[in-house]
């Protein structure tokens, strides 16, 4: 009896480790090919300035088509303002407009697209933007300088829920208009990144959104005035109204679609499922080339449906049974091990494409561990960045050495990563004082042990990998880690609050970025996002002084001074620039990766039709 | 009997207080609020260039009603201590910042509008010492939203607090009234705000009058979400629950008509199997085999419907519907079979050693007549009480399968709730689960009363 | 039932009617060799030898560890970084280690090894990190048997005290407890656990435990209660109290034994379901602490791996599944041999 389940026993296990293996035998990769598993690498270096990734083909681009795309979360709405995960951005992106946007060849933010052209007074305050006369909303009716004034009066009410990105308008003291065409903005100060903020914001249809015209009778300055939007409940009526537009939430079959001015319309949104655009008919824009560099017509693909997945495993099974065409973020772990069959690859094309984030570590300046600079950098030679980048990334991530994007002219190129160098570590390390005075095996210093906490967030693999990496090896060298995992929410409270002593983190940033907010002292504390606690009086005033340089040259070279000095006192350790790993169906052409967020536009992707099936 | 289900049905107040407390405690004790899903996820990472400055949390926090005290609003009435608190704290060197100096302020911004002529009162008076000032300006600032802020030199600051409460014309040349007159209070409206301008009252009163608002994350009526979520985990819950019967009585009969034989044996073995292998992995497992990945494509695996689904016919939709559900389905049934068959045999063979079941069998009645016509009737009795369970079910969903198969049910919406922190939705999902097991369990009783009459409640409860 | 059987005591017609169950016998078994995993983890998968000699010394390293972490004893200096593979390299003649069977521990990483299949050297493979998934597994077992045996026995400990308090008075602490019962059993179980473990900020395999005991005491509470008001009117318990016997002496001297073995069975039970629950709490990221490798973590850390990558998912997977359907047996074949009315 007892003999005879054994057998059932081991049978049983044996059944299960053989149904597991499949019927394919696997082989691990060689450490030369983890390079590319098969895939493409976007390099955007010297004068490419767009990536293409399908082949030449021979025949003209096609309308027609559609492509699904699988995303792991859905927006939370599709309102403009209020909505800030980048899943909305995505979609609304080709719903609404903006006045101007980046030139695809000089990635300058100087491109006109609502606007026919734009001025900026001589003293560098006011924006005047000629809007063109062709544009016309979705439901027919004409864009106007009104529709602009209206978008900035929603975004700076104060009751409207979009705090995060009304604080970017900090600076528009006024806004007006002139005719039917012609939009005034007025800034206090003369930043650089004006052109980005004021003329970078989706414009929303006024007649759909403010059909009572509510916000009318208020000026830009009365919504700045806090007595006025205190007295006049319009302007809160407004706001409520507008936080829960159906517009902005057009979900179900029944409601109204969205209307915007872009080249694709919004189609539909089935709630957990997917939500659906279709290729505007009428668009305005009929100018060739749409977008220079970039795209011939406007739109091509008549759908694009957005599916949601939210189970990396059943995205890439979807992805291999054809249920979508493109998964544009796949786990770097199946973009390099889950991908490389031939059948695979054959059919897909896996490109792996640079967005600008970086991830780091950074370190809490304040605590006794990482006031000194000897230590933190010591904490970067300790940390095997390279190593980490190879094997943990697969080696998806690009070495940087500072906070801006490594495609940008802002970023300095001349300064030389910190080596990978335990032994040097130590010794500053000791140098700082930090020795095992009580003998008890961790290093101390005045009474204080040289033990501090990792904070990483839930779900993020990479942060993990690297505190356990850390944590194994700090111990041999007398350095307790703890390693804290917290959930999203508690994460951010806690940063907030500064109270962690090491986190890791992905800042999302762009092809131009200021340090003010992350690098400055005054954003210490309760004011902005310098968590880690840096301070330093040479890189407040280049930081201060450079937001109003406007000669690119001359502000660039006070950043690359920044840079120095961010990197002589590493209160982060710069870890990588991210590669996002994607495929999409080889059926598709004109697929062209870029270096803005999402890294990729739809507007010259369209599916061959010839070659239906082809791959399958 | 009908005075004990009174009793009962009025003891599902003091229940239903008590979840209200439990759960509202819950929730606020959580560390982490709503405005940390504003400023990006793990996934993504945060985006540089967003201000995330506590001001702007606490506009977010104020606009969802976050920033008032939790039981009852005292803090109107007391901020002149509260103020004599901060002196204090500032006296002794407090820092600026940090979580120490928030908790210490608190009161005073809880306080609101009541403070705030006492507050500009203070700056009129003009001998507060520099920090003391500091404070007094980030209050006014914070919450009433006045359009100055740190970076400002305090003179500049106190001079546009001096125009703001005074009045006079502006730079533009409109005269603005005074905001001194906006903020005249009477008793009443102010002994009102106790009430009203408190968390945990209004919880309560909402829960009672199942008004959940709106949720924080995406500004949707809470009932909204629930009304598209409920019927997709209703297939699942329900159809499982059918076919848990349907499987597992069937098995739980046999193996105790049989008891002891190999078919016994073997039946609760592949039971107990099933019953322990982890959902996560089977599931992953399915998609990975059944999903058209590398090996047969069996299975969509995500999703409940096919793109284009709504154009079809009703029974191609129907089949595509099967479909999609057939795996999850699966997954979602299997472990709950040994539970109940192991149930199902243990109450029959309680009921075929009964007497009447002995005399039954003693007067020469067939085993088959016996087993099917007798003792089963009498076995089923407690099974049939467990379909109370059915209502609680409506409402809940499986977290871990639902989030694999992307099926959006009340599980995901549950689950994303308690992460993002979405107080409403999170109240609606507790409030309704309480009120329909509370319902439940009072049914199964009714039912259990009705079905067997020898229970009488009068004497297990007071006895 | 004593004088139908004097020869023989209930333990010892418990333990024949038990051993006729092959099967749960053979799964006892099988929890004899988890225990001894149990205890014994640090000395069959360690990075550090068993027994060294070193310059002419004799060391026990995997002992000293127990005294470095628990006692506030320090490493020898020679070990202070406490990498003895890397001291190999200065071994002279005469010094030798000997090392557990598996030389790994749990967190010890080599990434040149990631994702390699079984072999030889890595008996169940290496995982992302290059950990070998077997030391892993071993160290999760302590986890996760552990999380089963703490939080059951909490949650018995709880549901009994309850249970037997609303039974035996009756009235209205009968009225209160079954409120705290509804109130308990009216939250959907998952949803509370996860609220619960969002709220307690750090993370550690204690708190799971806890909430696992604090969450589950309602089955163990009204089975107790049930027994309780059963044997209440019986001769003894109601000689008790004529004795002027004092209500704590009662209720535990006299009614709580009795109504405690089928509580037995039940824990049995909730041990299988405590294991299931901590897996899926880990796969959800709300488990045991990162560098704390369990079966469940191990489980959902790998399904990206999936297919090539089969054995991060296969053995952890079939380690719980094991472990599960062992107590279960076990637990079904406790309740059939208590069964007073098997000994027809």
């Amino acid at each position: 009896m007892k003999k005879s389940f054994l057998i059932q026993f081991a049978l049983l296990i044996l059944l299960i480790i053989f149904t597991n293996m499949g019927t394919r035998s696997s082989e691990t990769l060689q450490e030369d090919e983890l390079g590319t598993a098969g895939g493409m690498r976007v390099e955007l270096t010297g004068d490419e300035t767009v990536f293409e990734s399908s082949p030449a083909n021979d025949n003209p681009p096609v309308k027609g088509g559609t492509l699904v795309l699988a995303e792991s979360a859905e927006p939370e709405n599709l309102n403009s303002y209020t909505s800030t995960s980048a899943a909305a951005t995505r979609i609304l992106d080709y719903v609404y407009e903006t006045l101007l946007d980046y030139d695809y060849a000089t990635w300058r933010f100087d491109r006109p697209v609502v606007a026919e052209n734009f001025e900026i007074s001589p003293d560098g305050y006011v924006f005047k933007f000629k809007i063109r006369e062709n544009v016309y909303w979705h439901d027919g009716q004409q864009l106007t300088a009104d529709d602009v004034l209206f978008s900035l009066k929603a975004i700076l009410n104060p009751f409207v829920d979009d705090a995060p990105m009304r604080s970017s308008f900090s600076k528009v003291v006024s806004a007006w208009t002139e005719g039917p065409f012609i939009f005034y903005v007025e800034s206090s100060e003369t930043y650089f990144r004006n052109p980005e903020i004021l003329g970078g914001f989706h414009i929303l249809p006024k007649h759909i959104w403010d059909p009572e015209g509510l916000l009318d009778r208020y000026s830009v300055e009365d919504l700045l005035n806090p007595t006025v939007t205190r007295e006049e409940a319009a302007i809160k009526e407004f706001a409520d109204a507008f936080n829960v537009h159906p517009q902005g939430r057009p979900v179900g079959d029944d409601a109204k679609p969205i209307i915007g001015s872009g080249p694709w319309l919004f189609d539909k949104w089935v709630t957990g499922n997917y939500i659906s655009l279709a290729r505007n008919d009428h668009y305005w824009n009929t100018e060739a080339p749409f977008i220079k560099g970039y795209s011939e017509g406007s739109a091509y693909l008549d759908k694009i449906i957005v599916k949601v997945i939210s189970d990396a495993t059943a995205r890439l099974t979807a992805l291999k049974a054809g249920e979508i065409d493109f998964i544009p973020r796949m786990r770097a772990v199946q973009y390099f091990t889950q991908t490389n069959t031939p059948d695979f690859l054959d059919k897909f094309q896996k490109v792996s494409y640079v967005v600008p984030a970086y991830h780091y570590v950074g370190w809490n300046n304040d605590k006794p561990y990482f006031s000194d600079k000897r230590v933190r950098q010591a904490m970067t030679m300790l940390i095997d960045r390279e190593g980490y980048n190879k094997y943990v990334s697969y080696g998806l991530g690009i070495p940087t050495i500072g906070p801006f994007y490594i495609y940008s002219e802002q970023y300095n190129k001349n300064i030389e990563a910190w080596p990978y160098d335990p032994q040097r570590a130590v010794e500053l390390i000791e140098e700082a004082g930090w020795l095992d005075h009580d003998g008890d095996g961790i290093r101390d210093k005045d009474g204080v042990p040289f033990s501090f906490i990792f904070s990483i967030s839930s779900g993020s693999t990479s942060s993990k990998y690297l505190a356990l990496m850390l944590k194994e090896d700090l111990r041999k060298i007398g350095i307790v880690v703890n390693i804290r995992q917290l959930e999203w929410s508690v994460y951010v409270e806690n940063l907030r609050d500064r109270q962690f002593d090491v986190v890791s983190l992905l800042w999302i940033g762009g092809l131009e970025m200021d340090p003010y907010q992350i690098w400055h002292s005054d954003n210490i504390g309760d004011r902005g996002s310098n968590y880690v606690g840096f301070r330093d009086a040479e890189a407040d005033s280049l930081i201060d002084n450079a937001r109003f340089v406007m000669d690119k040259e001359k502000r660039n070279a006070m950043y690359f001074r920044l840079q120095e000095i961010l990197h002589e006192e590493q209160p982060y350790t710069f870890m990588h620039y991210q590669r996002d790993p994607g495929a999409y169906l080889k059926q598709f052409y004109g697929v062209k990766w870029i270096p803005i967020r999402p890294g990729y536009k739809m507007y010259s992707w369209w599916r061959s039709t010839s070659m239906m099936g082809a791959g399958l | 009997m009908w005075r004990y289900f009174l009793k009962r049905i009025l003891l599902i107040f003091p229940t239903l207080f008590g979840i209200s407390i439990i759960t509202f405690i819950i929730i606020k004790l959580a560390p982490g609020d709503p405005t940390a899903f504003k400023m990006g996820n793990q996934q993504t990472g945060m985006s540089s260039d967003q201000n995330l400055a506590k001001q702007v949390v606490e506009q977010t926090r104020e606009i969802y009603g976050l920033d008032k005290p939790l039981l009852l609003n005292f803090v109107i009435y007391s901020y002149e201590d509260d103020w004599e608190t901060i002196r204090e704290y500032l006296a002794n060197d407090g820092a600026l910042s940090g979580s120490d100096y928030d908790d210490i302020v608190e009161p005073l911004k809880q306080a609101d509008e009541v403070a705030v002529p006492f507050l500009v009162g203070l700056l009129e008076k003009g001998d507060l010492t520099d920090k003391e000032t500091l404070v007094v300006l980030e209050i006014l600032t914070i919450k009433q939203k006045l359009a100055i802020s740190a970076e400002m030199s305090i003179d500049k600051q106190l001079e546009y607090i001096t125009n703001w409460w005074g009045g006079g014309t502006d730079s533009t040349g409109v005269v603005r009234n005074a905001a001194r007159d906006s903020y005249q209070f009477t008793k009443f409206q102010i002994f009102k705000k106790i009430f009203t301008e408190a968390q945990y009252p209004r919880w309560l009163v909402n829960m009672m009058m199942l008004e959940f608002g709106d949720s924080i994350k995406d500004n949707r009526p809470v009932w909204d979400h629930i009304k598209e979520s409920v019927p997709v985990s209703l297939i699942f819950t329900f159809t499982s629950f059918i076919l848990a019967y349907l499987i597992a009585i069937p098995l739980g009969i046999y193996s105790a008509t049989h008891q002891y034989t190999t078919g016994d044996k073997v039946t609760t073995v592949i039971l107990f199997i099933l019953y322990s292998l982890p959902n996560f992995w089977v599931a992953t497992m399915a998609i990975v085999f059944f999903g058209g990945g590398d090996f047969w494509d069996i299975f969509p695996v995500t999703g409940l419907h096919s793109l284009g689904a709504e154009n079809m016919g009703t029974w191609a939709y129907l089949l595509d519907l099967g479909h999609h559900v057939a795996l999850p389905l699966i997954i979602w049934t299997y472990g709950s079979f040994s539970a109940l068959s192991r149930y199902m045999r243990g109450s029959m063979l309680e009921v075929i050693r009964q007497d009447y079941i002995r005399t039954a069998r003693a007067k020469g009645l067939s085993e088959r007549v016996v087993t099917y016509k007798h003792a089963l009737r009498n076995s089923l009795i407690p099974i049939i009480t467990m379909l109370a369970n059915l209502l609680p079910l409506a409402i809940s969903g499986s977290i871990i399968i639902e989030s694999i198969f992307s099926i959006p049910g009340m599980g995901q919406l549950s689950f994303n709730a308690v992460l993002y922190r979405d107080y409403p939705v999170i109240m609606a999902v507790t409030t309704i689960s309480a009120m329909l097991t509370l319902s439940g369990i009072l049914l199964s009783d009714l039912m259990y009363a009705i079905v067997d009459p020898r229970i009488t409640f009068e004497e297990k409860n007071n006895g | 039932m004593a004088e139908m059987a004097p020869a023989r005591t209930y333990g010892q017609i418990v333990g024949s009617q038990f051993r006729k169950n092959k099967l749960a016998v053979f799964s006892l078994h099988v929890i004899y060799v988890l225990l001894f995993i149990f205890i014994f983890a640090d000395f069959l998968a360690n990075d550090k030898p068993i027994i060294m000699r070193y310059q002419g010394e004799t060391y026990f390293p995997v002992f000293r560890e127990y005294g470095v972490n628990w006692f506030g004893m320090n490493w020898q200096d020679v070990f202070k970084s406490q990498q003895f593979k890397i001291l190999e390299e200065k071994y002279e003649a005469g010094d030798w280690a000997i090392y557990p069977v598996i030389p790994y521990s749990s967190t010890e990483y080599n990434l040149k090894v990631k994702l390699q299949a079984p072999t030889m050297s890595h008996l169940f493979g290496t995982d992302e990190l290059g950990r070998d998934v077997l030391s892993q597994m071993i160290h999760g077992a302590r986890v996760s048997l552990l999380v089963g045996f703490v939080a059951v026995a909490i949650y018995v400990f709880i549901g009994v005290i309850l249970g037997a308090l609303a039974g035996f008075y009756g009235g209205i602490i009968d009225i209160i407890i079954q409120r705290l019962i509804e109130i308990m059993i009216t939250f959907p179980r998952m949803f509370l656990i996860i609220t619960i473990v969002a709220v307690m900020e750090t993370q550690s395999i204690i708190n799971i435990m806890i909430i696992l005991g604090l969450t589950g005491w309602t089955g163990v509470a009204r089975f107790t209660r049930g027994e309780f008001l059963k044997v209440k009117n019986e001769d003894y318990v109601v000689a008790a109290k004529a004795l002027g016997y004092k209500d704590v002496r009662t209720i535990f001297r006299h009614v709580l034994p009795n109504t405690l073995t089928p509580v037995l069975v039940t824990a049995t039970f909730g041990v299988a379901a405590a294991i299931l629950i901590e897996s899926g709490l880990s796969f959800l990221g709300f488990g045991a602490p990162p560098e704390q490798a369990t079966w469940g973590s191990l489980l959902s850390s790998a399904r990206d791996t999936l297919p090539t990558g089969w054995w991060l998912t296969t053995f952890p997977g079939l380690a719980i599944f094991i472990t599960v359907t062992v107590y279960n047996l076990v637990g079904e074949g406790l309740r059939d041999a208590l069964d007073p009315r098997l000994k027809q």
